[in-house]
């Protein structure tokens, strides 16, 4: 039982960094604004100037909370990805789902121009981008799904993943050759990434698709601690596999799909989130993982955003460029350090 | 004769006695009729053993022989339901096998698998406790009835200095018991194991095989397996089945060695099986 409480100390220390994270990211930005009155506009107290409420209530308090929805719902479904194509390199990253959820995108943005305009006025807005990104990276989910279970070797299954990169990344560049000057600035904006552009009333819409997304996951707990011994011997005690990998890939579907519409593709937090937290933690049980995952991926999150504000300067980085820079060293170590990556 | 009364000498004394009525009336776990097997395309059938009538009783340990392609595998994979059977009958607790859903099969039935697990991070400990799934609640948690299970499958297998291992830090012989282990924890009466003993040394061969031996003597349990070590089968196994190009043939090891089953095994150019020792030898 010692291990019990040593999980609930790990957890209750991770909880207290995460919450020290989130005020220091709500608590930095291109405008120094004095922590008092931070604390005040968050309280409703009265602040010295009204822009600096502004600037916390509408601009840093939805960023930092889409850094926390995108960090964790990341992680998370890099966790269903390594669980269940058994692949320790697994992300919706490296198995092209997230490029799935672009050219979802990409197909919606630079595809509408040929359409009349009142129509792609309602689909390029909020729900329509979710949609396409969500439907993109189902459908190569699905595409990977169908090959793997064709080739048993999991090598192949990440070439395959990065294949189907390649082919949406190539549409891509066809669909932005012939795409009006507009829509491909838009287009590029979405892909370097950005966690500022939500408003309250998107940040509704994420939460709930978010929600859904974990609900699905942990609804899927045990199934997932089951296909830790593969699936031969998942089947063997009772799972049923089909029906769980469909629970497993709209799970991940939703989370990462959502979340590339919303933030746009952000690479390596789902690869790497994963195998930090089960460094920490010295398990593969999902019970703790999930949420340990969830946690793990907004501290990071937000420290890479934090990072992205270049604090007291004028400028921002693009989100997707600090995540890469932290997230494939973060990557490379655990390569070198542990000669192979377990999960 | 003092002890002629004591509390001890009477309860050995009934206790034979209810052991000779329980060896009198043994259960039996599976049971096939006329089981012909193999793989049906869409075109024609092919099968690849016929005419297999079996009846396994618990507490037995069975081996299974055969050479390599002659079908071991397809028979433990129909045997455990993973590939219907072309023709016949399979009852295992006097049910038929296709009528089991998913559960209530892993409540009947645990497999021991020669494919290596997916997660190696897991440690030994976890690993047992996976064998639980099937009882539990939806998120998995463990009763203090599954907790007790785990711990007695962890001590009848003799792993309790490694649970806190992970593992990819187990060597093979090591993993087959914690394997084994998951396997006595999922507490099935019916064990299926493929070829339980391959990549290992003749010392942890034997170790394994008297393993299975004890626990199907002490937990009562059916134990089949698969192997390529005949002649430790043939001094271990309660019965065995024998799959030649000729036919199958199932029986106690004695017998099928006096109806010569192994001799006809493998081709006779190199070597042949010497019956006194229940080996083969390469022809002189």
């Amino acid at each position: 039982m010692t291990l019990r409480k040593s999980y609930t100390l790990t957890f209750f220390l991770i909880f207290i960094v995460m919450a020290a994270c989130f005020i220091t990211n709500i608590s930095l930005g291109s405008v120094i604004i004095p922590w008092l009155d931070i604390f005040y506009s968050l309280t409703g107290g009265a602040v010295e100037k009204e822009s600096w409420r502004l600037i916390v209530l509408d601009y840093r308090l939805p960023k930092a909370i889409t850094a926390v929805l995108v960090g964790s719902g990341l992680g998370v479904s890099g966790l269903l990805m390594q669980t269940l194509f058994r692949n320790p390199l697994a992300g919706p990253f490296v198995l092209g789902i997230s490029s799935g959820a672009s050219l979802g995108v990409a197909l919606l943005i630079l595809g509408s121009s040929s359409l009349s305009l009142v129509l792609s006025d309602f689909l390029i807005s909020k729900w329509g981008l979710v949609i396409a990104a969500s439907l993109g990276s189902i459908i190569v989910l699905f595409a990977v799904l169908l090959v793997s279970i064709r080739v048993k070797d999991t090598m192949a299954i990440l070439i395959i993943g990065l294949m189907f990169g390649s082919i949406t990344a190539a549409v891509v560049s066809v669909l932005s050759y012939f795409a009006p000057a507009q829509q491909l600035q838009q287009y590029i904006f979405w892909g370097f990434g950005s966690l500022g552009n939500l408003s309250w009333h998107d940040l509704l819409l994420f939460v709930i698709i978010f929600s859904f997304g974990i609900l699905l996951t942990i609804a899927s707990i045990k199934p997932l601690n089951t296909l830790l011994l593969g699936e031969n011997y998942a089947k063997s005690m009772g799972l049923n596999i089909k029906v769980s990998r469909l629970i497993i890939i709209i799970a991940t579907g939703l989370l990462a799909g959502g979340i590339t519409a919303f933030a746009g593709p952000i690479a390596f937090i789902g690869l790497a989130v994963p195998h930090l937290t089960r460094q920490l933690y010295h398990t593969s049980d999902h019970k703790i993982l999930v949420p340990a995952v969830l946690l793990m991926g907004s501290i990071i999150m937000l420290i890479c955003d934090t990072v992205a504000q270049l604090p007291f300067t004028e400028y921002t980085l693009p989100i997707n460029a600090i995540t890469s820079l932290i997230g494939a060293p973060v990557v490379i170590w655990l390569l070198v350090r542990k000669r192979k990556m377990l999960f | 004769m003092e002890h002629q009364w004591s509390f001890g000498y009477w309860y050995e004394n009934v206790k034979c006695y209810f052991n000779t009525i329980e060896t009198e009336k043994l259960n039996i776990v599976l049971k096939t009729e006329d089981l012909s097997i193999g793989y049906r395309t869409k075109k024609d059938l092919l099968v690849v053993a016929a005419d297999i009538n079996l009846q396994l009783y618990e507490g037995e340990l069975i081996g299974l022989v055969g050479a390599n392609g002659i079908g071991k595998s397809t028979l433990l994979r129909t045997l455990s339901g993973v590939q219907p059977q072309l023709h016949g009958k399979i009852l295992l607790s006097n049910k038929k096998l296709e009528e089991y859903k998913n559960l209530e099969l892993a409540s009947q039935l645990s497999v021991v698998l020669t494919e290596q697990i997916a997660s190696k991070n897991l440690t030994v400990q976890e690993l047992v406790a996976l064998g639980r799934l099937p009882y539990t609640n939806w998120v998995g948690k463990l009763a203090e009835d599954d907790v007790e299970k785990v711990k007695r499958a962890i001590e009848v297998t003799h792993i309790t200095d490694l649970i806190a291992k992970r593992c990819f830090e187990l060597s093979d012989g090591q993993l087959q018991k914690v394997l084994i282990a998951r396997a006595i924890a999922q507490d099935t009466p019916f064990i299926i194991l493929d070829e339980p003993t391959t990549h290992l040394d003749v010392y942890h061969r034997a170790y394994i095989l008297k393993l299975l031996k004890r626990l199907a003597f002490e937990t009562k349990k059916t134990i089949l397996f698969s192997t390529h070590d005949i002649d430790f089968a043939i001094q271990l196994c309660d019965k065995m089945m024998v799959m030649n190009p000729e036919g199958f043939e199932f029986g106690r090891p004695k017998e099928l060695i006096q109806c010569k089953a192994f001799s006809s095994l493998f081709p006779d150019d190199l070597i042949l099986f010497d019956e006194k020792t229940g080996s083969y030898k390469i022809r002189g």
